[in-house]
């Protein structure tokens, strides 16, 4: 009996992490999460290797809003001629200053001692 | 008696797992998620350019970080749902960059049953995706206005509720995704109030959300075994919560909506009639 309900919890963790996407069982978790919705931050590849790449970081408090400023001139433009005026993007790519987490710092450090 | 019902769960199971099969055969495709910034910054930018020719401040856009062929019924192509805020920065170096921040509701990275609101920038919005697609909905600059008159106050922050389920009830504050995030906000800019009791009002008078099929097994089974997973809220109801294309049919609907957009790599697909 025991055993059977062992096994029974085993099948079922595992069916679970195999409607997710065929994971291991380690996995699972993040990996239903992601099945449904995927609300993870994503752009560490992006931060990582961008250095390539015309990319300037920013800090998330050196963002300004600049829509209440221009959304005013825009309104009346807006109103008057039912049109609204095109925004500059610059050409380079801002990414977000990351500083890595101590464990994860101790732990890449200690793997690539190991090579 | 015991002996039985463990043999009936076990074979739910056994069904269960051949349900499962295509997911199983798209195992390879969830890990090949495209990454290299030399594809994904010049996406990113390319929608940039977009909102900005159409002069848009505020936008709804999404990504598509899985394959949707993983996904269950009802949830549509698109996984996550941020806000693109026309802003400008100040980079490293003392440079002012114009350009879109994204103000996200993100899962942990320590506990994916808690989330936190994230300011990111869009090369990272889209920094690693099932595919370069991207649905839009761009306010009109009526509801921009007041979208980023929430976003400037402290109402952003009190309509967040940290603890995170996929399938929250939009209308419960119990659980919460990106996505109810994202028409909590929405619902909050419209009719200027940040007070919860108002809006979930305001979202049952007015919104539908998606209907999202789940087998009953994982239904029952699924909080037990997935941290970011909980259906409590839906009281043994229909599981329901926001996606893309419910936030999008909604401001479609009440006239809210300047443009509905699909944007790949290809190309610009006016999305409004699809709705």
């Amino acid at each position: 009996m025991k055993k059977l309900l062992i096994a029974t919890a085993i099948l079922l963790a595992t069916t679970m992490g195999a409607h997710a996407d065929g994971a291991s069982s380690a996995q699972t978790s993040a990996d239903f999460s992601g099945a449904v919705v995927d609300s993870a931050a994503k752009g560490t590849a992006i931060a990582a290797i961008s250095v390539a790449m015309p990319v300037l970081s920013a800090a998330g408090a050196a963002v300004s809003i600049a829509g209440p400023v221009a959304i005013a001139g825009s309104k009346t433009l807006h109103d008057r001629e039912m049109k609204r005026p095109k925004l500059t993007v610059t050409e380079k790519t801002v990414v977000t200053e990351r500083t890595v987490s101590p464990d994860a710092a101790l732990k890449a450090r200690l793997q690539d001692e190991e090579i | 008696m015991i002996s039985r019902i463990l043999f009936a769960l076990m074979l739910a199971l056994a069904v269960f797992t051949a349900d499962a099969g295509p997911a199983n055969a798209q195992a390879s495709s969830a890990a090949g998620t495209i990454e290299a910034p030399e594809k994904v910054i010049p996406f990113a930018k390319k929608v940039e350019r977009e909102l900005a020719e159409r002069g848009a401040l505020v936008a709804i856009v999404s990504r598509m970080g899985r394959d949707p062929k993983q996904m269950p019924d009802g949830i549509g192509e698109y996984t996550h749902v941020g806000i693109w805020v026309y802003s400008e920065m100040t980079a490293a170096d003392g440079s002012k960059v114009n350009g879109y921040a994204v103000h996200n509701l993100y899962q942990t990275e320590e506990d994916a049953g808690r989330s936190e609101l994230v300011q990111d920038f869009p090369a990272e919005f889209f920094g690693s995706v099932f595919d370069l697609k991207t649905g839009i909905v761009i306010p009109t600059p009526e509801v921009q206005m007041e979208i980023l008159r929430v976003l400037n106050s402290p109402a952003y922050g009190k309509l967040h509720v940290p603890a995170y389920s996929v399938v929250a009830n939009p209308y419960e504050w119990r659980y919460q995704n990106c996505t109810n995030f994202v028409m909590s906000v929405l619902v909050a800019a419209i009719y200027g109030t940040d007070d919860r009791a108002e809006i979930t009002e305001h979202l049952k008078a007015y919104y539908e959300p998606q209907q999202v099929k789940l087998s009953g097994v994982t239904r029952a089974f699924g909080s037990i075994f997935v941290d970011g997973f909980a259906t409590s809220d839906h009281e043994g109801g229909p599981l329901k919560t926001s996606t893309f294309d419910s936030i999008a049919r909604f401001l479609t609907t009440y006239g809210m909506a300047e443009a509905v957009l699909e944007v790949t790599e290809g190309g610009v697909t006016e999305e409004l009639t699809k709705l």
